[in-house]
């Protein structure tokens, strides 16, 4: 498994622990995200901390990992290293996503 | 004069190899003592073009070589990837990624090479498939750099 998992109140913690999302991991990872997130409660927070590359190809894995939750289900970012972030920024998915700076901030957001 | 620094690396275009291209391609760039090196556009860059290669160019079955090659100069990162695949054809423009429907999944790679990479050349020689592009230096750090001279 590429990703590790971790219940807390109504919130999954899904914790990548490859360094890459890259090409060669892509499909994998989304099939990994399935079993990770299968009976997952309404929100789920990916937890990217550890992950120092993502590729166009992870990219395309994140968003299908997130499609594949279904309506009535979410998917927020935490942790976001400086390469990953400017991958989101320039595809303008950061505006798709909600993201957090790290999962504590995820879990205890600033109120809107 | 120190010697620009430079990487070449070649590998059979598979996505596995090509992240150990990559990997090799990290290790260069983390000791480089060049504060105003583009490294992560460069990071970004080397892999849609690795990748791109070996998902179109060759057959799967029988995937070829992919070369990569970098120099450091003054303007930013020089680079060409070469491979003996089939013709790329026209070079996509990658257009800005649709948002307004279903969410795309894929489409990203011309999109960030375009955005981060300049002088995008493509050309067919000899059987050859050959990219050339530069990474140029982040404008403000070039911009800090032109007032103090």
């Amino acid at each position: 498994m590429s990703v590790a998992t971790q219940d807390s109140g109504q919130t999954r913690i899904v914790t990548v622990t490859e360094p890459r999302i890259d090409a060669a991991l892509a499909i994998r990872f989304k099939d990994d995200m399935r079993t990770a997130t299968k009976d997952a409660p309404e929100r789920v927070v990916l937890d990217l901390a550890g992950v120092e590359f993502v590729d166009s190809s992870g990219l395309g894995a994140i968003v299908g990992s997130m499609k594949q939750l279904g309506a009535g289900r979410r998917l927020d970012l935490a942790g976001l290293t400086p390469l990953v972030e400017k991958v989101f920024r320039l595809t303008r998915m950061d505006a798709v996503f909600r993201i957090f700076p790290s999962v504590d901030v995820a879990m205890n957001p600033e109120p809107d | 004069m120190h010697r620009a620094p430079q990487l070449e690396r070649s590998c059979t275009a598979t996505f596995e190899e090509v992240r150990r291209v990559l990997i090799a391609l990290d290790r260069f760039l983390d000791n480089l003592e060049d504060s105003t090196a583009p490294a992560d556009d460069l990071r970004i860059v080397a892999g849609e073009v690795l990748n791109n290669v070996a998902e179109h160019a060759y057959d799967s079955c029988a995937a070829g070589p992919v070369r990569f090659r970098c120099i450091l100069r003054p303007k930013g990162f020089l680079c060409r990837v070469e491979d003996q695949g089939r013709a790329l054809g026209d070079m996509p423009e990658g257009e800005t990624p649709d948002l307004s429907g279903p969410l795309p999944e894929g489409g990203f790679g011309w999109f960030l090479i375009h955005q981060l990479a300049q002088g995008v050349h493509y050309r067919r020689r000899g059987g050859r498939n050959q990219l050339n592009f530069t990474i140029p230096r982040i404008a403000a750090e070039i911009t800090g750099a032109s007032k103090g001279s």
